[in-house]
């Protein structure tokens, strides 16, 4: 008896594999009606298909929700070629050399962008000054209405090595943070002006009380995360989305050696500028070096197939980051309040 | 297996994830292949078109990121092992991913209002069939709806092949019962 229901069984379930490949079913042992019933709820369930324009958009999705992993590789390659020989251990680290020289490029030039343009706010900021207060030294020595080209591409070059710590920050974080395009990147200046404003909102730099308004001051000091947020990811994203790192490796050897060097040179900048700037400010350090231990176990874990596991939100990147997120919070909305509190 | 895929001929899936594992935007081509069944997947067990979006979303984009870990001769299996991962981590998180609801519209244009009422129906009752089903037997006869062989759903499940064709033979057998009464009657008799 059990040996006939395992027969039957069996026959049933080779009878549905060829009807899957599209061929007819012509076994003896397989009862009819049974087949009869696999066609009856296969058809009822062949109307349902998903039309191109949902098609299209859950892959747009899907790359977005990817996009630090897109390994920077010679673009789309024909099925045969991929399959004629592994990728080269050079060729992979190359591609990261490529992608963290980018990340540096992209953070530099996007801190350097917000250095210039907050530098032009506090220039509405010294007109505001009042009289007496003009040209007097501010707090990090310079005087009060008085832009120079130096004080900018000193103000711009210091931003930009910021840029590259928080491009990093940025990347690490990418997938958790909300909206997407340039939502997300005003909300990824907001969220860093919400947990790193304490550097620069101190309560007891003279400053605020040098130049007009203390609301002025706090805005436009405020501007320079904002805009240090939505320049350094939006260039960043602009460079992934157009594989430029990736294009880099398709250059000519003697074109693509030199590249590579310049690359590596800017990716180790790129890595003691971040380092230096952990630890010039300690919050700093601990905020970016316990989301960069979080991404690395994030990596390992869907490297060890742990992905599907519903993990504990503390042990993700952005569950790390809430403690010392939530202090920088705290620290900052005090900052502001007793600045304008003082005024 | 020669790897080498001959001008009109299709690459199989294990040419396809070894390209995929090199370079990420080989795996568009699975994506284009698997998409419909793993949203009709995600359709039958969520009941909600924007959901199936939402998840079919989730469920490709953790198989990208994962692309690495598969085994390239078992890519439809891995691919709905992770489905059915997700679609059970949608019932649990209460975080939503991205909604998809704007150009939501699961229609075939190629029939008429006719069919498509028909085709409803047939859906309906089918489905009010497969909540009559033990879990295990529901799962693999949605499995066997989104295309997987046998020992394609013996590997997804953990289960023996000789398991899955005596779960299968009594859920069909089981179907075969329930379909030919009404689908109310079948509510009720939840």
């Amino acid at each position: 008896m059990g040996n006939d229901l395992d027969h039957k069984a069996a026959e049933l379930s080779v009878a549905w594999d060829t009807l899957l490949a599209g061929n007819p079913v012509d076994r003896v042992g397989v009862e009819p009606e049974l087949i009869q019933t696999v066609r009856q709820i296969t058809a009822a369930e062949s109307g349902v298909s998903i039309n191109a324009d949902l098609e299209n958009l859950i892959w747009t999705n899907v790359i977005a929700g990817t996009s630090e992993l897109w390994r920077p590789e010679f673009a789309a390659p024909s099925v045969p070629q991929a399959e004629a020989g592994a990728v080269s251990r050079g060729n992979v680290i190359s591609c990261w050399i490529m992608r963290l020289a980018w990340m540096v490029a992209a953070g530099f030039a996007g801190g350097f962008a917000a250095g210039v343009v907050s530098r032009l706010a506090m220039r509405v900021a010294g007109f505001l000054t009042v009289d007496r207060n003009r040209f007097m030294l501010t707090d990090n020595g310079n005087r009060v209405g008085k832009i120079t080209l130096e004080g900018t591409l000193f103000l711009g070059v210091l931003t930009g090595a910021l840029g590259i710590v928080t491009i990093l920050i940025y990347v690490l974080l990418r997938n958790r943070l909300p909206f997407s395009g340039w939502r997300r990147s005003l909300g990824y200046g907001v969220m860093l002006l919400a947990v790193f404003g304490y550097v620069l909102m101190d309560p007891a730099n003279e400053d605020y009380h040098l130049f007009g308004s203390a609301w002025l001051n706090v805005a436009t000091f405020s501007s320079l995360y904002i805009f240090l947020g939505l320049f350094t990811s939006q260039i960043y994203e602009w460079g992934m989305k157009r594989g430029l790192p990736a294009r880099a490796l398709s250059f000519q050897p003697a074109v693509r050696i030199p590249v590579l060097g310049t690359a590596a040179v800017l990716a180790g900048i790129g890595f003691l500028v971040s380092v230096s700037a952990m630890i010039v400010g300690a919050p700093g350090l601990i905020v970016v070096g316990l989301g960069a231990v979080a991404w690395l176990i994030n990596r390992f874990a869907l490297k060890d197939r742990l992905a599907s596991l519903p993990a504990p939100g503390l042990v993700q990147t952005w569950g790390m980051l809430v403690v010392p997120g939530i202090i920088g919070v705290i620290l900052t909305a005090r900052g502001i309040t007793e600045i304008l509190l003082n005024r | 297996m020669t790897g080498i895929v001959l001008p009109g001929e299709e690459a199989s899936d294990d040419q396809l994830v070894r390209a995929a594992q090199h370079a990420l935007p080989a795996f568009e081509h699975l994506y284009r292949r698997y998409v419909n069944d793993v949203f009709r997947f995600c359709c039958r067990r969520l009941n909600s078109e924007t959901d199936a979006a939402d998840a079919t979303s989730a469920i490709f984009t953790r198989a990208l990121a994962n692309i690495g870990a598969c085994q390239a001769q078992s890519f439809r299996p891995w691919l709905f092992t992770i489905a059915r991962n997700v679609v059970t981590d949608h019932y649990r998180a209460a975080r939503p991913v991205e909604t998809l609801d704007e150009s939501i519209e699961v229609t075939d244009e190629a029939v008429g209002p006719e069919e498509l009422a028909i085709a409803g129906d047939e859906r309906q009752s089918l489905t009010a069939a497969l909540r009559q089903l033990t879990d295990e037997q529901r799962s693999i006869i949605e499995l066997r709806l989104a295309g997987l062989s046998a020992n394609e759903i013996a590997a997804a499940l953990g289960k023996s092949r000789n398991a899955i064709d005596q779960m299968q033979y009594r859920a069909v057998a089981r179907l075969r019962k329930l379909l030919a009464v009404p689908v109310l009657q079948m509510e009720e008799a939840r």
